[in-house]
This record gives C-alpha cells, structure tokens and sequence, in this order.
C-alpha cells in the first residue's frame, strides 16, 4: 500500500516516514502541497497524509486540488497539523479531508488511521 | 495588535508542535527499536528540544506584546559570533535538508542589548534565514551586524517574518531584507 506524506519539517517527515515503513507502507514524501499534489498524479498513492502549514500550496489547499481532480479525489486524506482550533478542524474537513489528526501526535494513531481507511475501504463518498 | 497575535501564536504554535511531535515520533521510534542508529536518533530528539525551547520562549515573547505593563528585561553584553555558532551547533541535524551554513567572523562581537529578547528572536531569524535560504547560506559577523547572504535567494518567508522583525527592532536591531541578503545591524 502506497502512502504519500508532505510536509515541509523534514526532520518530522522522515521520521513519520520511518515508522510508516516499518509498518509496511510504501512512502512517498513530499516538502509543499505543491510537489505533494504533482506526486500523488504520478504515484496514485492509497492515502496522502498533508501538514496543514506549508510552503508553495498549504495542506487545506492542496486538499481541495485533490478533491477536484478526476483521478485523486477518492484517495483518503489526511490532515495532520499544528492548527487545533475547532475552526482549523472545521476548515479541513469542508475542504474534504477524511481525518484531521492535531500535532504532537503518535505516529501509532496515524497510522491506525491509515489502516482504517483500508479496513473500511473509505473514500470522499462515503 | 490582534492580528500580531494570531500570526504569533500560528507561527510559534506551529513550531513548538512539530518539533513536539518529532520528539514523541523519535522517542517511539527508538522504544519500538525502528531506528538503524538510536544515538542519532536521540541527537534529534535533542536539537528538537532545544528549538521547542527557543519558539516556546518566542511565543512568550509575542505574547508580552499584549501586556500593557510591558516588563524590562535585563540589558546584557551579547556575544553574536558565540551565540550564532552556537545555534548553527545545535541545530546540525534538524537543518539536514535545507541550505549548508559557513559561518565567518574575525573574532568576538559584542553589544549591550534586551539579552531575553534578542536572543530568542534573532535565532528565530538564523532559523529562518537556514530554511529559506536556497542551496547555501553564508553568515559573517563583522562590526556591528551579521550578513546572512543566500546567492540564490531565500523563499517561502512564513506569514510572521514582519513580526520577528519587529520584534527585534523593539531592542534596536534592524534587520534589511534584501532577495539575497539579510543585513542585520546592531544599535
């Protein structure tokens, strides 16, 4: 299962990403939504982890691009971000994220998260 | 001053939560024994403390913008050259990824100054100048300022870069941008 996670903190990324390859996902990584929305036309990941505060196209935006493409918008998001306001939360999830998962977080949850998705086979629609 | 705050809190909160979480993601990765090499795992969780510290310290700092009996921080002899070198020190892991830093100085520098915020906000600049710089980053501490110069420029600046500046001319310093060089000048 491909996963696709941006975020323009490396030192996190690469992190996340460790933990996600030792639990088997195939990880791609992403520093903007920018390059993050490019990857997933290319990779057609299963599920795409954004940070909500980043360069070039924040996580929100690039979810909305995701959401308008033909071909991305079934694929599960993810919105993990510093934002915890209940309007953050609210803003994500309008612009079609399935989850929004608040920093500092366990990388254990997000990707319990992660499996949810497959385990219920969710997409946007449902 | 409203909106100096939000863009404070947005800019500090975010800071203090990432590297919040790459503590607690590190942590687990060494517990889980995910990691090839846990002493570098744990040199990370140790710069991601120390720039927790400098960002909690910068939201305090915006935060006082708010106080209307503002405090009086101790004016104290500041050696830039020594606290420059010693945030590029401490942040060699966490920079992996962004610009190479070299730093030049012909011997100490030193002003008297708000040492709290100064100190706190003009690391918040080094941090900045080192991630938006493009490819490399050369600092020289001369006289009475440092030149941070990027021959390729610096992009992506957060929302928050005219509030650091700001924050640091309320102790005197003042901080030129230009596309490719940063000239910070003490009082």
């Amino acid at each position: 299962m491909k996963v696709l996670i941006a975020d323009d903190e490396l030192r996190l990324r690469k992190v996340v990403s460790l933990h996600l390859k030792k639990a088997g996902f195939e990880v791609f990584e992403a520093g903007n939504g920018r390059t993050a929305v490019e990857l997933a036309k290319a990779v057609m990941p299963d599920v795409i982890v954004l940070d909500v505060m980043m360069p070039e196209l924040d996580g929100v935006a690039a979810c909305q691009e995701i959401r308008s493409d033909a071909k991305l918008r079934d694929i599960p998001v993810v919105l993990l971000t510093a934002k915890a306001a209940s309007a953050d939360i609210a803003a994500g999830l309008d612009a079609g994220a399935n989850e929004y998962i608040t920093k500092p977080f366990s990388p254990k949850d997000l990707i319990k998260t992660i499996n949810g998705f497959f385990e219920t086979g969710t997409s946007p629609q449902d | 001053m409203k909106e100096d705050l939000r863009l404070a809190y947005e800019y500090f909160s975010h800071h203090i939560r990432t590297s919040s979480s790459t503590i607690v993601a590190t942590l687990e990765a060494v517990k889980d024994g995910l990691a090839d090499n846990a002493d570098d795992m744990l040199a990370l969780v140790t710069e991601s403390g120390f720039l927790l510290d400098i960002f909690d310290r910068g939201m305090c700092a915006a935060m006082s913008l708010a106080s209307p009996e503002k405090e009086v921080d101790a004016v104290e002899e500041i050696d830039v050259v020594r606290l420059t070198r010693h945030f590029f020190d401490h942040t060699r892991i966490s920079r992996e990824g962004l610009a190479d830093v070299d730093i030049a100085s012909t011997g100490p520098v030193r002003f008297s100054v708000n040492g709290y915020l100064f100190k706190v906000m003009y690391q918040v600049l080094l941090w900045e100048a080192a991630r938006c710089a493009r490819k490399s980053l050369h600092v020289s501490v001369h006289g009475d300022g440092v030149a941070l110069e990027s021959g390729d420029g610096f992009a992506d600046l957060p929302k928050a870069m005219d509030l650091i500046i700001r924050m640091l001319a309320s102790t005197g310093v003042s901080v030129d941008m230009q596309p490719s060089r940063w000239r910070v000048t003490f009082p």
